[in-house]
């Protein structure tokens, strides 16, 4: 954890997909979902007790290897997302 | 272990596009040096139109014998002969590409045989392209004082189209063969390479321009200043293609997909990006910008994949012969970067048409026009380069839209280094490549206004032919036995690719395409390449 400008702490996290289910890992937590909106409610009652403190972030870096081998070469970067926690919408 | 981007260097020793510049910008220093009097870029080995036996009467002009089918670029390696000349050009491209795989951590034996079959084919592919039935022109056999004969006429063209065509045997008939070169036959990392040396060509147009014409005097240092500026304007013009592509294109795509064709909104999406924008990599980013399941994407990258190659086949020829035609080389050019969706398809395909303009207008002139080959290339490549540069950013910008827009996601950031992480880098080798060799012309070469100015040109001409002309030919050439053997067309008739494949060929067909080539008309119609024989007939009067 490490915390940025604007004071909040930030969690980071890998954001995979195996072909049916976005999978969110790092060392001590790993959740998975059909939907990115389903993974993000199952991502905010995981960290339930870090977000009740103060609110926090979580960065999500993208697995490039959810994109084929064949294609990396075109474009080698997915999407990062930063997502606020407790959620707002 | 997964593949992120996260830090501003990420990916610098792991990707294709990085060591497309790293590959590019090495030859590109390499060649430099020859302003210090060393050549240690003049071992490539490049070919000759050839014949068996020279008829009676016939002279060596651009037609030779098989004996000298090949040649190392640079005066300084003559010596080399034919197979010293490929055997160093194999030697220090295998070292230098084998280093690369391995960077990017793939099987290095593997690559290692795979380099050397595509390497050796690719040679012999070449070899067979240059025979005079193939490649000469009437006027090269007029030049030599050859008897009639039949040729089709090709020139460089007939290489490509046979490197391509022997690729797409490989890559359809010979499946298990593709399979295993498959680890070797890299199209984006050659094209790439290939574009950062191009970005020495297009630095060295008016390099080439003032020294043709430096028996003109003050004559030759203006055309090298022509040239120049013709550079610059292909690069502003170029812009249009930005314009075209993401305000014109794209909701004119993205309308077809959703009125006519019914499909969802996120493929509608990924699916306007491909068409409009520059194929897979834009697939890919509006995939990750739209936060679709990455199989949109990669559905809708092999469609584009396929289609690249079949308006590689079609387009130069289409362009060559019908229209723009001859008259219009600078829009038929910058017409194909807005049209062909891959780097790879496009860069390939604007050399092609490069081949058969030049060839075309030198036929048709009676030899009177010849122009400087790399123009037309550049003009295609210029509007692409345009259009990939840009693609970071709007997809930045369509994620903001429809996180906050669409999705109304509050709480859920974009970061802006996403910008960064989508930029194509090659590009920053392409410019680096021109921009210096431009600042050797305007600066030290003080344009061949003087003759110290003179003497720096002719001695930075020594480097820069050999990786412009001979590097960029032959990363050109893998690209094309690259990308057939890489293309199963089976593929496209195996996936449920659906209504999709019908936006696609709808979209291009009546829509991409002919607007393409109207807009490239409106900005670059006018622009004309320096005729290169009358300046050389100029100088000799």
């Amino acid at each position: 954890m490490r915390y940025v400008s604007q004071k909040k702490k930030m969690i980071e996290m890998v954001l995979g997909h195996d072909g049916k289910y976005w999978i969110l890992s790092n060392d001590t937590l790993t959740i998975s979902a059909e939907s990115l909106d389903e993974l993000d409610v199952k991502l905010e009652s995981a960290l339930q007790p870090q977000w009740m403190e103060e609110p926090i972030e979580v960065f999500m870096t993208s697995d490039n290897e959810m994109i084929p081998d064949w294609i990396r070469p075109y474009m080698n970067h997915y999407f990062n997302r930063i997502l606020e926690l407790p959620l707002r919408y | 272990m997964a593949k992120t981007q996260r830090a501003w260097y990420s990916g610098m020793a792991t990707t294709e596009d990085w060591w497309a510049v790293w590959l590019g910008l090495t030859f590109f220093a390499l060649g430099l040096l020859s302003m210090t009097g060393v050549d240690l870029v003049g071992w490539v080995a490049y070919p000759r139109m050839w014949v068996m036996n020279l008829p009676d009467g016939a002279v060596v002009k651009k037609i030779s014998t098989i004996d000298k089918s090949f040649h190392a670029y640079g005066a300084a390696y003559k010596g080399l002969g034919i197979f010293g000349s490929i055997f160093v050009t194999y030697i220090v491209f295998t070292i230098a590409t084998v280093v690369g795989a391995y960077f990017q951590k793939w099987e290095v034996k593997r690559f290692f045989i795979g380099w050397t079959v595509i390497f050796f084919l690719t040679y012999l592919v070449w070899f067979i392209g240059h025979n005079a039935f193939f490649a000469a022109s009437i006027v090269d056999l007029k030049k030599g004082h050859f008897p009639d004969m039949v040729t089709l006429s090709l020139g460089g063209g007939a290489s490509f189209i046979l490197a391509l065509l022997v690729g797409l045997i490989i890559g359809n008939f010979f499946k298990p063969l593709a399979n295993y070169l498959s680890v070797a036959a890299k199209p984006e990392w050659f094209i790439k390479t290939a574009i950062v040396f191009l970005g020495v060509k297009v630095g060295y147009l008016p390099i080439k321009a003032v020294l043709t014409g430096s028996k003109l005097g003050a004559k030759g240092a203006e055309i090298g200043h022509q040239m120049a500026n013709l550079t610059l304007d292909l690069f502003i013009a170029g812009a249009a293609a930005t314009i075209v592509a993401y305000l014109i294109f794209w909701p004119g795509v993205y309308s077809i997909s959703r009125l006519l064709f019914k499909l969802p909104r996120k493929t509608a999406a990924v699916l306007a990006s491909a068409i409009s924008i520059c194929g897979v990599s834009a697939a890919v980013a509006t995939g990750g910008a739209v936060r679709a399941k990455p199989v949109v994407s990669i559905m809708v990258s092999a469609l584009v994949v396929v289609y690249a190659v079949i308006e590689l086949v079609v387009l130069p020829g289409v362009f060559t012969h019908v229209w723009p035609g001859p008259n219009d080389p600078l829009v038929a050019g910058a017409a194909m970067g807005m049209a062909v969706k891959t780097d790879g398809a496009d860069a390939a395909a604007g050399e092609l048409l490069d081949e058969f303009m030049r060839t075309k207008i030198e036929q048709d002139s009676g030899g009177k026009t010849v122009w400087m080959s790399g123009v037309i290339t550049t003009s295609a490549v210029m509007t692409k380069i345009w259009i990939d540069m840009f693609i970071g950013l709007w997809a930045f910008i369509l994620a903001i839209v429809w996180v906050y827009k669409i999705e109304k996601h509050e709480g859920d950031k974009v970061p802006f280094s996403e910008v960064w992480f989508r930029f194509p880098k090659f590009v920053l080798g392409y410019f680096a490549a021109w921009f210096v060799y431009l600042g050797i012309f305007f600066g030290p070469g003080q344009a061949g206004a003087t003759s110290d100015g003179l003497a720096l040109l002719k001695a930075a001409k020594v480097g820069a032919v050999s990786v412009e002309g001979g590097m960029r030919k032959l990363f050109f050439m893998l690209t094309f036995m690259s990308l057939g053997i890489i293309t199963d067309f089976k593929k496209l008739a195996e996936a449920q690719f659906g209504k999709m494949v019908w936006v696609y060929f709808v979209a291009l067909t009546f829509f991409i395409i002919p607007v393409a080539i109207i807009v490239a008309y409106l900005f670059h119609h006018g622009m004309e390449i320096p005729n290169m024989a009358a300046l050389a007939g100029a100088a000799i009067n």
